[in-house]
């Protein structure tokens, strides 16, 4: 179970995507935190969309990750955004008591893009990309 | 959470990071065959990861347990319990934590109150230096209790299918359990064989002081005897000297010499009696005195005693009663003894009555028995000092008569003579108003029941 294989980081002009699709270990959440900065320092990306739609569980480990991906983004000037949470996720968070610091959360991926692009911008330079595909930077998505 | 039983499914360890997630997992899975709605799996599971996570950070190592929690008749739901042997939590930093007041310096310090939210109910037992042991229950809505009570086997087999990839590092755990239990053990063991030796030799200093004081027993009784037998050859030779002179037959006596001689008849007379009772009581000790039974009338008995104690009666003008049934049947006994056990009485009863009293003597048929009682109107014994009253050496202590002479063994005497009789001697007293002893001799005819003269 290398964990960092597991989780891709798309390009999608000037927003880094990154999908995550599985529960993860804490050594798996701190190396994903790594790539992202690592990314956006290579690819000058603007804006991080991290998709937690097939979460199922965000514990205070996580929640700390997700804010501390944030603040860490805000000082490279990138803005973070954290879309597709479930409600029950969402009602379990608030009852534990967390409050992900510094992070926006949107609904969908769509809305999210959006969100990035409309208020900062970031994403339109290169909007071909989005008829072009996607741009995988790091890892394959691993199909299994 | 106190009248909450509960059936366990089964365990899973935390060692290693990963852990966390494998115990995500397996909780997810429990919680989805118990059929909670979504949204609570998701906050059992969150609930879960805190714990386990406490436990991986705190403790580096522990486990978490999952049982159905059953509580009345309808009530059903699955309870966690998550143990440590971590280093526990202070009471005062339980309470910040509780309060969440607590930050702790590596998270944001919710995974306590968090987890407390998330679950319905929360019960932790810490203390510094012994670990941490908190439970969790979540309730299942009542509609789906009873469904899940049915399947509790299940769930249990379903649990115990799944453990496989973790048998390994539970058997380790369990083997390192094992180990430490034997060491324990082997601990516990060595204390006991060192209280063991320590138990035998201070057995062997009891013993060894067991031994000297049966030696010096021995040793006192063999002086006893001894000096006893050597302090009666001189007694008789003066006493034989004495007699000479109240015979007359060395000439006729000044009144004063008269005097003189009678005074050392009289002590030498209570000499013999001192040594006599040492004599006796030397011999009760070392079962060397025998008895010559034969039949005894007491009538005949009791006035030639009452001969001998009249003219102490009278000195101290009291009255000396006899008042014996008349058809007495004769006793069995040993006439030379049985004269003591009266002489003994009689006299304390002299002794101890005050001018113008009353000793009385009287006997009657009981059976196969024969009871004789001396009452005295005297001084009267204490009841703190009737259990000892027939013990060695017992003179009662408080008695005023401490002045009055004896060895102290008059009564113990009495009482083994009485024994030895196959009798059995009692007292009755009231302080002030007089003393009564009573004792059974076995009448003629009953040899087999009564007299054990080999004792």
């Amino acid at each position: 179970m290398n964990g960092h294989g597991r989780i891709p980081i798309l390009k999608v002009g000037r927003v880094l995507v990154v999908p995550i699709q599985v529960d993860m270990d804490d050594q798996t959440v701190l190396l994903l935190q790594e790539r992202i900065l690592t990314e956006l320092e290579r690819t000058g990306a603007r804006g991080v969309l991290i998709d937690i739609s097939l979460l199922e569980m965000v514990d205070s480990f996580i929640g700390r990750m997700l804010s501390d991906i944030a603040a860490m983004a805000r000082i490279m000037d990138a803005r973070t955004v954290v879309v597709g949470m479930q409600p029950a996720v969402a009602i379990t968070l608030v009852e534990l008591g967390l409050e992900l610091k510094g992070v926006d959360t949107v609904l969908n991926v769509d809305e999210g893009i959006k969100l990035l692009r409309d208020e900062f911008g970031i994403g339109e330079e290169e909007g071909d990309a989005f008829q072009g595909g996607l741009n995988l930077v790091g890892e394959q998505i691993n199909p299994a | 959470m106190q009248s909450i039983t509960s059936t366990r499914l089964g365990e899973i360890y935390v060692r290693s990071e990963s852990d966390i997630v494998r115990v995500r997992e397996r909780v997810r899975q429990i919680a989805r065959d118990m059929n909670f709605d979504p949204t609570t799996q998701i906050k059992i599971t969150t609930a879960v990861s805190e714990l386990t996570r406490n436990i991986f950070e705190y403790a580096k190592q522990g486990a978490i347990s999952l049982a159905v929690a059953e509580r009345g008749a309808r009530d059903t739901g699955l309870m966690i319990t998550s143990r440590d042997d971590g280093p526990g939590i202070e009471p005062d930093s339980l309470q910040s934590i509780l309060r969440g007041n607590y930050r702790s310096e590596s998270g944001l310090g919710v995974g306590l109150t968090g987890t407390r939210r998330l679950m319905d109910e929360f019960d932790i037992t810490t203390a510094p230096g012994e670990g941490t042991r908190i439970r969790v229950v979540k309730w299942l809505p009542p509609q789906r209790a009873s469904e899940v009570r049915s399947r509790i086997g299940e769930l249990q087999a379903g649990f115990g299918a799944d453990t496989n990839e973790s048998a390994v590092e539970e058997l380790q755990q369990q083997n390192k359990d094992l180990i430490s239990v034997l060491a324990e053990l082997e601990e516990k063991r060595e204390q006991l064989e060192r209280l063991n030796e320590e138990l035998q030799k201070s057995n062997a200093g009891l013993n060894e002081a067991n031994t000297k004081l049966r030696e010096v027993a021995q040793m006192k009784e063999e002086f006893l005897a001894l000096t006893t037998h050597d302090l009666r050859s001189p007694l008789t030779v003066i006493s034989g000297v004495i007699n000479f002179f109240t015979s007359g037959r060395l000439g006729a006596l000044s009144p004063e010499q008269s005097k003189m001689v009678a005074m050392m008849e009289r002590n030498t007379g209570s000499l013999i009696e001192l040594v006599n009772d040492l004599l006796d009581a030397s011999k009760l000790e070392s079962g060397t005195l025998r008895l010559d039974l034969v039949s005894t009338d007491l009538h005949i008995l009791i006035s030639e005693l009452g001969e001998n104690v009249l003219p102490l009666a009278r000195e101290k003008a009291l009255t000396f009663k006899e008042s014996l049934s008349s058809e007495l049947p004769q006793v069995r006994a040993d006439r030379t003894k049985l004269r003591r056990i009266f002489v003994n009485l009689l006299s304390n009863a002299v002794k101890f009555t005050p001018r113008g009293g009353t000793v009385e003597v009287s006997a009657e048929q009981e059976s196969d028995w024969v009871r004789v009682s001396v009452r005295d109107t005297g001084i009267g014994i204490a009841a703190e000092d009737l259990p000892r009253l027939f013990d060695k050496y017992e003179q009662a202590r408080t008695r005023s008569s401490r002045s009055e002479k004896g060895t102290g063994l008059g009564l113990y005497i009495t009482r083994q003579l009485v024994e030895l009789h196959g009798g059995t001697i009692t007292v009755e007293s009231e302080l002030g108003k007089g003393s009564t002893f009573s004792f059974t001799l076995p009448i003629v005819g009953n040899s087999e029941r009564g007299t054990r003269n080999d004792e």
